[in-house]
Order: C-alpha cells, then sequence, then structure tokens
C-alpha cells in the first residue's frame, strides 16, 4: 500500500509486476496536487488508487494506466469537491494492451461556490485486447449558480469481443432533496453539509484507521470552507 | 392562541395559476380537513404556506401570529412552527436517518441536544410509531415502504413538535393497522394543542381523528366550510352537490396540473 497525503510529487512511475498487488491512497486536504502517476501492471497484476480531494487550488492530476499482460486489472475511484474558486482538472485514463484485462474507472465530484471541476476519462481498447472489460462513470453535481462541472468520458474501442461501458453526469442538486431538508428547519449550509456528506462518503470504504478518520471528519466538516 | 391566516392566496405553479384567491383561517389546536376534487389546488396551498419553490405566490399573504410567513425561507418556517408531511417524502441516499433527525432537532435550539437525550426520545418515538429502531441508522426514506415513509414523517413531527402539521394524503399506502398508529399519533398531537390541516381522499382518517371544520377546495378557492358533516356529505354524495347547491361550476382536472406534482397522477391510478 502506497499511501501519499498532500504530496508534493509531481511525477510518479509505478510498476505492478506478474501477479502482484498494488494500492494506492492520496488524500489532499491542503493544495489541489499538480501529478502525473503513471501505472504499469504485468500479467495478473492488480491496481487499485483512490483519490479524496478536498484541497483548494488550481491544477491537473492525471493518472495514466497500461494493462500490460493478461489478465491485468485497475482501477481507479476518485471523490472530491472543488470549492471556492479552485479549478480542478482531474484525467484518468486506463489502456487495455492486453487480453483479458479489467479496467474501472469512477470519478465523483461536487463543484461548489465557484468552484470548477473537469473529469476527463479515457479507456482504450487497443487491437489484441480481445475479451477484455473496461467501464467509467463519471458524475459531478453542481452545488451553487457559479459553479462549473464538465465530464469528457471517451471509449476508443479497437477489438471485438469486449465488454465497455460508459457513463457522465453533471447536474444540480436535486431540488426536492434540499427542500425535503429544508422543510425539517434545517439551515442551508448544515443541508449542503449532509448532502455533500451523503454524495462523498462511499469513498470512505477504502481508506483505513486515521486517515479514513480524517477523511471524515474533513467531509463532515471542512467541505464547506 | 396561535394562528395561521391566509389571505386572498394566488399561486401559480409553471406559469399557470392554481389557486387564485385562497381565504383560510387556522387555529391553534383546531384540525381542518382540507377535501376537494383532483387538481384543484389541495396540495398546492400546503407547499406553498411550506415555502416551495415551485410555488409561486403572486398575490396574497400568508401570517403565522401576524408574522409574515412569505418573507421566510423554508427553513424559518419550519423553526417557526410549521411542518409538512409530504405525500410522497424524497428518499435521499446517503444521509443517515439519525443525522438528519438530529440535525432537524438542533435547527430549533440553541446548544446541541446532548447524545443521550436525544437517543432517548429518539427510541421512544420510534417505538410510538411501530418503526423498528434499527432503521434510524438507514438512509432517509431510502427502501422505506410507503407505509413506513407516512410513519416516519409522523414519527418527524413528534420529534419537531410543529404549532401546525400540515398533513398531505398520510393515510394513502397506509395498512389498517399503520393507520391506526398514525391517527393515534395525531390524536396525541391534537391534544398538545397543536393545529393540523389534513387533506385525505378517505372518510376513515377523518373518522379517527376528528376534524372540527372542513374546508372545501374548488378551483382553487375554498368554495365552502362546515363542521365535520360535510366530510360524510363528500364521501356519500362526492362533489355534485356544490354544482347544484352553490351554483359552482367545478373546472376538470387539467393535464398541466398532474405533471407538477406525483398527487393528481397517484390519484387517477387510484380511481
Amino acid at each position: 500500500m502506497l499511501t501519499l497525503v498532500d504530496s508534493e510529487i509531481r511525477d510518479l512511475e509505478l510498476e505492478v509486476k506478474e501477479g502482484e498487488k498494488l494500492d494506492v491512497r492520496l488524500a489532499s486536504f491542503k493544495a489541489f496536487p499538480n501529478v502525473r502517476i503513471h501505472v504499469k501492471i504485468q500479467k495478473n497484476g492488480i491496481f487499485d488508487g483512490c483519490f479524496a480531494d478536498f484541497s483548494l487550488g488550481e491544477g491537473k492530476a492525471v493518472i495514466e494506466v497500461e494493462l500490460l499482460g493478461e489478465g491485468a486489472k485497475a482501477s481507479w475511484h476518485y471523490a472530491g469537491i472543488s470549492s471556492r474558486d479552485s479549478q480542478k482538472t482531474v484525467s484518468a485514463s486506463i489502456t487495455h494492451k492486453a487480453p483479458n484485462t479489467f479496467g474501472r474507472i469512477y470519478q465523483y465530484g461536487i463543484a461548489m461556490d465557484e468552484g470548477r471541476l473537469s473529469f476527463f476519462g479515457a479507456s482504450e481498447i487497443e487491437k489484441g485486447a480481445y475479451a477484455s472489460d473496461t467501464a467509467q462513470k463519471e458524475k459531478i453535481i453542481v452545488f451553487d449558480a457559479g459553479a462549473v462541472g464538465k465530464c469528457s468520458p471517451a471509449l476508443n474501442i479497437d477489438e471485438n469481443d469486449v465488454v465497455a461501458s460508459h457513463s457522465a453526469v453533471v447536474g444540480k442538486l436535486p431540488e426536492e432533496h434540499m427542500f425535503y431538508l429544508l422543510s425539517r428547519g434545517i439551515e442551508k449550509p448544515v443541508a449542503k453539509r449532509l448532502l455533500v456528506l451523503s454524495y462523498l462518503r462511499p469513498v470512505l470504504e477504502h481508506f483505513e484507521g486515521d486517515l479514513a478518520e480524517r477523511i471524515s471528519a474533513q467531509i463532515e466538516e471542512g467541505s464547506l470552507r | 392562541m396561535a394562528e395561521l391566516r391566509v389571505e386572498n392566496l394566488h399561486v401559480s405553479v409553471q406559469g399557470k395559476e392554481i389557486l387564485r384567491g385562497v381565504n383560510l383561517t387556522m387555529n391553534e389546536g383546531e384540525t381542518i380537513a382540507l377535501v376537494g376534487p383532483n387538481g384543484h389546488g389541495k396540495s398546492t396551498l400546503l407547499f406553498a404556506i411550506m415555502g416551495h419553490p415551485n410555488y409561486v405566490v403572486t398575490e396574497g399573504s400568508i401570517t403565522l401570529d401576524g408574522k409574515d410567513v412569505l418573507s421566510l425561507s423554508v427553513d424559518e418556517r419550519s423553526r417557526l412552527g410549521l411542518f409538512l408531511a409530504m405525500q410522497s417524502p424524497s428518499e435521499i441516499p446517503g444521509v443517515n436517518s439519525a443525522d438528519f433527525l438530529k440535525a432537524a432537532m438542533n435547527a430549533r435550539r440553541e446548544k446541541p441536544i446532548p447524545l443521550y437525550a436525544f437517543f432517548s426520545s429518539l427510541q421512544k418515538a420510534y417505538r410510538e410509531m411501530g418503526i423498528p429502531f434499527e432503521m434510524s441508522n438507514r438512509n432517509l426514506n431510502e427502501g422505506f415502504s410507503g407505509g413506513e415513509k407516512k410513519k416516519n414523517e409522523i414519527l418527524q413531527l413528534k420529534l419537531l413538535e410543529p404549532r401546525f402539521a400540515l398533513l398531505d394524503e398520510i393515510d394513502s399506502g397506509l395498512d389498517v393497522d399503520a393507520i391506526g398508529v398514525v391517527s393515534n399519533a395525531i390524536k396525541e398531537e391534537q391534544k398538545k394543542g397543536r393545529g393540523f390541516l389534513v387533506i385525505s381522499h378517505y372518510a376513515r382518517l377523518y373518522d379517527l381523528i376528528e376534524p372540527s371544520r372542513v374546508a372545501v377546495m374548488v378551483n382553487g378557492r375554498i368554495a365552502v366550510e362546515g363542521g365535520p358533516e360535510l366530510a360524510k356529505k363528500i364521501d356519500t354524495q362526492g362533489y355534485e352537490w356544490i354544482k347544484t347547491e352553490l351554483g359552482i361550476e367545478i373546472e376538470k382536472e387539467k393535464a398541466s396540473v398532474t405533471s407538477i406534482g406525483v398527487c393528481g397522477v397517484k390519484e387517477a391510478i387510484k380511481k
């Protein structure tokens, strides 16, 4: 397990050797990391990457995964908030270069205040990577009128006999949910916090121990800085 | 004595006028049955009182003890003492029921409620409503059955102690036992002096909670008010007499009205 909290690393090259497993956990509470992570996965290797992001700032985080060996698997999960005047881009790609490989990209975010959040996702199945399975899901909830959310999911499939899917949603906070909470006397900032919490809580499952607690506290209290 | 007063209320939904001058006064401790044909504005009145953003008040006033309700936000109205039990409560994924209830209770207190006091009042309310206490740890209304959602609305009413409660078809989707639980809970709250404005299509609920007055909403106005006997009359005779006795032509339900809420649609299915 590789855990990076508020890391200032700019460039990270990782390799998952044959039959091995690598978990990477990123958490940002201060400044948004301008980072590029490149992961190569050999035969039957497994990569599980997860990024919980509560930082402020401007920049682009890039994760590029290459599934090089047969049976390689990769998943990437981002959950975060772009608040105040933050301008964040998260770009994830998984390239299937061998048969029977498996890739998942999940990116969930909240754009609030004047924040901007952009997700790019690319799932690519190259010629020869038959029997591969790839999927991506992106979802951004735009909380405030001044906030902007953008999703660009892409699938490039160059082989038959594969399973591929993608979905992207950018939407406002469901008005009925907000009304329900407000109608019980809950003030708007608290209602928003409950909804942020509900939206980002699933990311907690990927973290353990003190870091999970810190993320939990951040979701609960720091999400509306 | 607290008084909720609606005067000459005009409300539009998506540019269409639904309420066309409603006058209705409710006193604390009083239960009013709000009846009328489908699509004539009963739910609209309740949503407008609570301040749902889709229900735009174009004319008229709503006051609680002389205080201008229309100038208040939805959460302020709730804290002032208004409560709306919704016909189709939202399922809110990821929001834990207990967290939600705590936030709602704390919203009307200066200091946060101590944990022990919170859990004991929570347990009491769950027990009285016949809802398993484990459900307080579930996501709000998510995966609840129709009956559980309705009981959960009354559970919130008990915990939040409003002065005036607006109940929108609280009895729809309830089995006989659940109606007993819900009506008993309402009766208990009536004794505490809360005012109730209750929409229902069934005389059974009214038989149980015994409204002191009945108001009939037709064409976006209160066409007639009367005693409990009015509910019985409607239950047996329908609304035709409104035309013959009062000379009010009942406008047909419009498709655009049903599109804005589940209410009309649901009722159409029920028939």
